[in-house]
């Protein structure tokens, strides 16, 4: 027998329901952590989601509708004002601007879409560019020319059971033309839930043909504008010098109040969090408490034969080392297993842009959790080993025999 | 071989009530030597064993070992010397659950980090000196208690070690395993090894070549 971890492992399997005990214990706060990590994670996208949608930097409307630019977001009526793409180049030529996308209101219309039938508003954005929408789709699709995007209450909430199962096919007919439903927006508790969303691409091509869209070659109606942290007040005059005949309107105090009423349940979350690790450790302090000082016998008597207090150390840790790997990546992959298999139910149920991981990204987060939870299990093991190695073998083996 | 000088060991129990297990005990055991440790329950005979054994430190007084003074030496050179020079064999049943005989013999080569393919050799043979050459592969509960106990011999012998260090060896086990016992320690010593043993039989102390009396945690005689 060469190496101590057959030792160790050999121990382990001495006391079957202790090691049940450590490794279940490994395997419930992985799982907590595994599914803790996710919902944060998710959060943290959602919030900066809302941060990039309702306080879009900066929002350029033609001269005069700036006071109508807020309501355009909050309530999505298409308002039918334009202005030339080329705005949106010069915009794009000021160095503090991160990103700029354009939108272009066309036309409400009377559709059906996945099931649900009502006035729905329609939109033109530019997938290529796109910073806001992007955050609150329910998957990361790559969207078509003729692709459609629907907000949460215009089908969205339908398509949620069926958004990841490539042979179920919605199409709707706007202006015309078969529009594929390829993606929905959770809600955002703004115009954007009623709003169907099409392609820049598509709502010119399909312009001044058989149908009622009618808007001006190559236009615009606003150009929704992230700039770099700060930049705002900057941003906004270096577009008013331009000349552009455009109103800009700032709408960063969204983002703060947004993040603002979140942090508290961040707070919380990482709260949670916190305690369960705490929690954790204190179960396998417990359990390796009351373990050592039923094998303090057997621990000076190693001693005695030659085992120096590091040796004795790496065998007793590695105990706990082994019975926490095992049980962490059960729970890892218990976690990763419930949250696949329930997907669309945590959807429907949180109404929330989660973003479930792919099989990478799950196996790097188990990894991730896996090593925590064996290091909070073996430095939790760490105190209780160290305390009855401060004594003398012969003090080992005479405190074990009571 | 191994020098107490002036041992005294206190050990406290609770806050107030302090034991004198040895009180300024003195004694030298020369290389080479068969030392008995006699005395009745609670006189310090396995203090006395811990002390020379370096498995303990004293309270006062100074331990040498081959001339060396190694009563504040730091741990891992205690341990080193525990490993490469002493075998101990203790009262009470000592073998890994789940480790079979072989693997329980070459336990101290695992634990001191010096395993060889060889040894694997030699702990065979150790244990077929103690008679146990056709168990190698059973579990310590598939032995009987005098095997267990030989079994605990062949281990404390895999480092060759210089001093055999023995508390009641032969306790608890029948007459033709304490003959085996008694029988490889004689064949260590007449080898140039030294042997210190702790017992209560009168009778296996004579068959050694010096006993030392402990009462009262002091050395009550020697003969």
């Amino acid at each position: 027998m060469k190496k101590l971890s057959t030792v160790a492992w050999r121990n382990l399997r001495r006391k079957m329901s202790r090691t049940v005990l450590l490794a279940g214990s490994a395997a419930i706060t992985a799982f907590i952590l595994f599914v803790s990590y996710f919902f944060v994670f998710s959060m943290e996208r959602s919030i900066a989601a809302s941060a990039s949608r309702l306080g879009a930097s900066l929002m350029v409307v033609p001269e005069g509708f700036g006071g109508q630019a807020g309501d355009m977001i909050i309530s999505g009526t298409p308002t039918k004002f334009y202005m030339p793409e080329s705005v949106l180049d010069k915009v794009r030529t000021i160095s503090e601007v991160e990103a700029a996308s354009p939108q272009l209101y066309l036309e409400t219309v009377s559709t059906v879409c996945c099931q649900t039938s009502g006035d729905f508003p329609v939109v033109a954005y530019d997938p290529k560019t796109d910073f806001t929408l992007k955050n609150w789709t329910a998957t990361e699709k790559q969207i078509g020319k003729y692709d459609l995007i629907a907000g949460a209450e215009a089908g969205g909430k339908n398509y949620i059971y069926h958004f990841d199962n490539e042979y179920m096919q919605e199409w709707v007919t706007l202006f015309g033309k078969d529009f594929m439903l390829k993606n929905m927006i959770f809600p955002t508790g703004m115009g954007t839930d009623k709003t169907l969303f099409i392609t820049l691409d598509a709502a010119r091509e399909l312009n001044h043909k058989k149908n009622k869209l009618d808007f001006p070659e190559n236009s615009i109606s606003i150009i929704l504008v992230k700039t770099k942290p700060g930049m705002e007040e900057f941003v906004s005059r270096q577009i008013d010098r331009m000349n552009l005949n455009v109103d800009v309107v700032k709408g960063s105090g969204l983002q703060e109040t947004v993040n603002k009423q979140v942090f508290p349940v961040k707070m919380m979350s990482y709260m949670m969090i916190g305690l369960v690790l705490i929690m954790s450790a204190l179960q396998v302090m417990t359990m390796f408490t009351a373990l050592i000082s039923e094998r303090q016998k057997e621990i000076g008597m190693l001693r005695a034969m030659g085992a120096s207090r590091a040796v004795t150390f790496r065998l007793l840790l590695m105990e706990a080392g082994f019975a926490s790997v095992i049980g962490a990546t059960f729970g890892s992959f218990a976690a990763a297993a419930a949250l696949y298999d329930n997907r669309i139910l945590i959807l429907q149920l949180l109404q929330l842009p989660m973003l479930f991981p792919d099989w990478s990204t799950g196996l790097l987060i188990g990894l991730g959790t896996t090593a925590i939870t064996t290091l909070i299990a073996i430095v939790a093991a760490f105190f209780p080993v160290r305390s009855t190695l401060k004594l003398q073998p012969y003090e080992a083996i005479r405190e074990g025999e009571y | 071989m191994i020098v107490l000088e002036n041992i005294c060991k206190t050990y406290r129990i609770g806050r107030e009530r302090k034991v004198h297990a040895l009180s300024d005990v003195s004694e030298t055991i020369g290389a080479g030597e068969f030392v008995a440790v006699v005395g009745p329950s609670g006189s310090g005979k396995s203090t006395f064993l811990a002390m020379a054994g370096l498995l303990e430190r004293p309270t006062e007084g100074i331990v040498r070992f081959d001339g060396k003074d190694v009563t504040d030496l730091r741990d891992t050179e205690r341990t080193r010397i525990r490993a490469e020079r002493c075998g101990f064999i203790f009262q009470f049943p000592s073998l890994i659950p789940t480790l079979n005989a072989l693997e329980n013999v070459l336990l101290p080569k695992t634990v001191h980090r010096t395993y060889k393919a060889s040894d694997e050799e030699w702990g065979r043979e150790m244990l077929a000196r103690v008679g146990m050459g056709d168990k190698l592969e059973n579990l310590p509960y598939q032995l009987s208690g005098g095997e267990q106990r030989r079994v605990a011999l062949a281990r404390a012998l895999i480092n060759k070690p210089d001093v055999i260090l023995a508390d009641e060896p032969t306790g608890a086990v029948d007459a033709y395993n304490a003959d085996v016992i008694m029988n490889l320690f004689k064949e260590w010593n007449a080898q140039g090894k030294t042997v210190i043993m702790v017992t209560h039989d009168m009778k296996l102390a004579g068959e050694a070549g010096r006993v030392i009396q402990l009462k009262d945690g002091r050395v009550a005689g020697e003969k």
